[in-house]
């Protein structure tokens, strides 16, 4: 091969690199779909597990808080019990 | 000898007086009329001065008395009202005018109370310190109305606000039970127990606008009998309806428990610190 020609099949070869590169780039998201990381992602769905950490946090808060608006009930229920049945202290008059 | 007779008579009729003093009661209107006659009878006569000190002993000891027993229940309403002054002011949904409504109402009656604290300290005569007396009594059916009435408006405030605390967990256990369901899991209990913890807290809900409907128009008796049974079955309606509504919370919150422990037996977190470790899904 001459050496124009061998020019010619570098300049090629070089072009198809990267024309290969721009492509696999552009493509990015439709390679992503096959990649091994969504497949982790979706072997941890249920009934393996749902990981929604901001909205766990937030049931536990939730039974806390009413854990505790239910104890302090009991003390408002008291005090009514103890508001209907009051003795005064007897006076003389 | 005539002189010495009549001054015998009249030491025995003060003597006799003196213990009438101790053994009846209502004591202080006794007390007045007593003491009266005695320092008639001593006065005129100029005998039994040391009989008559007793009796004004006695009589100032019973006064103190009087005053003591006074104080303790004028003491006491005023802790109960301030107690339940606080209270409402620190409800969360009672409005602002119903809230300096009945922030009114008792600090009018600590003020009152007060007030009579301070004449009552200040009484020297029996009659006087009748009155005074007689006042706190008749106040304490004012004191009987409002301060159930101010407690069964503050625990129903606190229903509602657990109530609402108990719609939004339902909620979001409902999206817990639903993503449970789209990954195939049984989730018919669950729904079960959602739906009961649902019609609980709106049961809560009914009871608690009830007993405030039942008690916050309940005006005072004013001596009227009528209306004073009226009162008592109302506040004692109202109680009702308050234990039922606490009730109804308490089952619901036992629904709550039940769902997250059936979630987390499915694999389902519903704990945090749990996933940090792990030993849900593990």
């Amino acid at each position: 091969m001459s050496p124009f020609g061998k020019f010619v099949a570098g300049v090629i070869v070089v072009a198809a690199v990267i024309s290969g590169i721009y492509l696999s780039k552009s493509r990015g998201p439709v390679s992503r779909q096959v990649a091994p990381a969504p497949s982790e992602t979706k072997g941890k769905t249920p009934p393996a597990g749902i990981v929604e950490s901001s909205a766990n946090a937030s049931i536990d808060q939730n039974m806390a808080t009413i854990d505790s608006e239910l104890s302090a009930l009991e003390k408002d229920s008291s005090k009514v019990d103890e508001g209907l049945n009051d003795k005064p202290v007897e006076q003389t008059e | 000898m005539i002189n010495n007779t009549f001054a015998k008579t009249a030491a025995a009729c003060a003597t006799s007086a003196a213990l009438l003093l101790g053994a009846v009661t209502p004591a202080l209107a006794q007390v007045g009329a007593v003491n009266t006659s005695i320092d008639t009878t001593v006065e005129v006569n100029a005998v039994g001065t040391g009989v008559n000190a007793d009796v004004k002993a006695n009589v100032s000891v019973r006064i103190g008395k009087a005053k003591e027993r006074a104080n303790q229940e004028i003491d006491r309403r005023v802790v109960a009202l301030t107690e339940l002054k606080a209270r409402i002011e620190s409800a969360e949904r009672i409005s602002a005018s119903g809230k300096a409504s009945m922030s009114a109402t008792l600090t009018s009656q600590i003020n009152s109370l007060s007030a009579l604290k301070t004449e009552i300290a200040a009484d020297a005569d029996l009659e006087s310190l009748k009155a005074d007396i007689k006042s706190i009594t008749q106040s304490y059916r004012i004191f009987a109305l409002i301060v159930p009435q101010g407690h069964i408006a503050a625990m129903s405030d606190r229903m509602t606000t657990t109530a609402d605390l108990m719609v939004s967990l339902g909620a979001k256990l409902k999206v817990k039970i639903d993503e449970a369901k789209t990954a195939g899991a049984d989730v018919t209990a669950l729904e079960t127990a959602l739906a009961d913890l649902n019609a609980k807290v709106a049961d809560a809900r009914v009871q608690a606008t009830a007993a405030v409907t039942l008690s916050s128009s309940l005006t005072p008796d004013q001596g009227d009998e009528a209306k004073l049974q009226a009162n008592k079955k109302a506040l004692a309606d109202a109680r009702v309806k308050l234990r039922a509504g606490s009730e109804a919370l308490r089952t619901a919150r036992q629904d709550a428990k039940t769902i997250v422990q059936e979630l987390k037996s499915l694999g389902i977190e519903t704990n945090a610190s749990a996933s940090a470790s792990g030993s849900v899904n593990q």
